[in-house]
């Protein structure tokens, strides 16, 4: 190995930014809920309305713009239940990113 | 209702495509516990990978050179997974997408009557969330290397759209004035669904896209697989300078250009 390589190869820098980007879009496809007729991305905006909200029924726009009338407590149950469990995975392999930093 | 995916693999001088397609169905069978049915015109494929082996003809083909070789490849035949897919809803691969998790599920339990990737990013960090354009019409790009499609009306005119573009390629990139060679799936397969939704856009069509990125590895990237982990090292011009980054990946489905790496760790990928 001659030199310039040795030097390139110490200036190697691990790309955070670009490995934060692939968990975004790892995650992001975990996150997807598919529920009565529609497709959530489980958010905490989502849930946060969800559970704000009283009524039994509620009508929410959906990934693809479609307008649909949903029962609010189980979409809101699955929600959560996806949004905290794809959650934990992420912060998980994000502390390992950043230690690789 | 049945489910299962379909990989066409034709084998060039250079490339045994098979032999990918061997080891993407082993990972799809593995990671989204669907059956995976071949298609190519090479009789020497076991069947004991696959739960069928479609042999059809398919003498035409593609070539341009990478480097200093000659690398070519047959991929005139896509839009026959309408008619040769087995199964009531289908994944169609391409045979260079690593499955390794089973995000695609959920596309595939949907009541989507069609869905494919209409923005990638590359592994090098360009282009992240990018959503392409292409010809003077400013045609919204849609990517043809994972298609999940069901048997409704509308994804029967999607593949008759394609096969009728297909077959009148130079036409279409005379009226779009888009390059007609080589002739891209990609291409084909965005203008069959900009017609398919009556011409206005793939926003009119509701869910004919897969929400995520489609994350693809350019031969540019160097790919070092262990166990499972990917560990890539790239170079990228940040502040006009050309640096070497590197990056660790695991678990995340990858759409590998990169043929020759392909072929020489289908042991690593085997799952």
């Amino acid at each position: 190995m001659d030199t310039n390589t040795v030097i390139t190869n110490i200036r190697t820098r691990y790309d955070f930014e670009l490995g934060k980007k692939l968990l975004q879009e790892k995650y992001r496809s975990k996150l997807l809920v598919i529920q009565q007729g529609g497709y959530f991305i489980a958010d905490h905006l989502l849930i946060a309305y969800l559970r704000q909200e009283t009524s039994e029924r509620v009508i929410l726009q959906d990934e693809y713009k479609n307008v649909v009338e949903v029962q609010r407590v189980p979409l809101l149950d699955e929600m959560s239940r996806t949004y905290n469990s794809v959650m934990k995975q992420w912060h998980t392999e994000y502390q390992e990113l950043r230690s690789r930093r | 209702m049945t489910q299962g995916a379909v990989i066409f693999a034709y084998n060039t001088d250079l490339y045994e495509y098979t032999r990918i397609a061997t080891v993407a169905a082993r990972r799809i069978q593995h990671y989204l516990d669907i059956p995976v049915t071949l298609v190519t015109d090479s009789d020497s494929v076991t069947d004991s990978d696959f739960d069928r082996v479609i042999i059809q003809d398919n003498e035409r083909e593609q070539a341009r050179f990478r480097g200093t070789e000659l690398e070519q490849w047959r991929n005139f035949d896509r839009h026959l997974a309408w008619d040769l897919s087995p199964y009531d809803r289908t994944l169609l691969v391409d045979a260079d997408f690593i499955v390794a998790s089973d995000s695609l599920k959920s596309i595939m339990n949907s009541d989507l009557e069609f869905a494919c990737h209409r923005s990638q990013m590359m592994i090098t960090g360009e282009h992240f969330h990018r959503r392409e354009v292409f010809g003077n019409h400013e045609i919204p790009t849609l990517w043809a290397t994972v298609v999940a499609f069901d048997r409704s009306r509308f994804s029967e005119t999607v593949f008759s759209r394609w096969k009728q573009i297909q077959e009148h390629y130079q036409y279409y990139a005379q009226l779009h004035r888009f390059i007609s060679a080589p002739y891209r799936n990609d291409y084909a397969l965005s203008m069959a669904l900009h017609q398919a939704s009556g011409q206005l856009g793939q926003e009119s069509s509701s869910g004919s896209w897969i929400p995520w990125d489609l994350v693809t590895v350019w031969s540019d990237t160097d790919i070092v697989l262990d166990q499972g982990t990917y560990s890539m090292t790239y170079t990228r011009i940040t502040n006009n300078l050309v640096r070497k980054f590197k990056l660790d990946l695991r678990d995340h489905d990858l759409h590998i250009a990169n043929k020759t790496w392909l072929m020489n760790n289908l042991e690593a990928l085997n799952v």
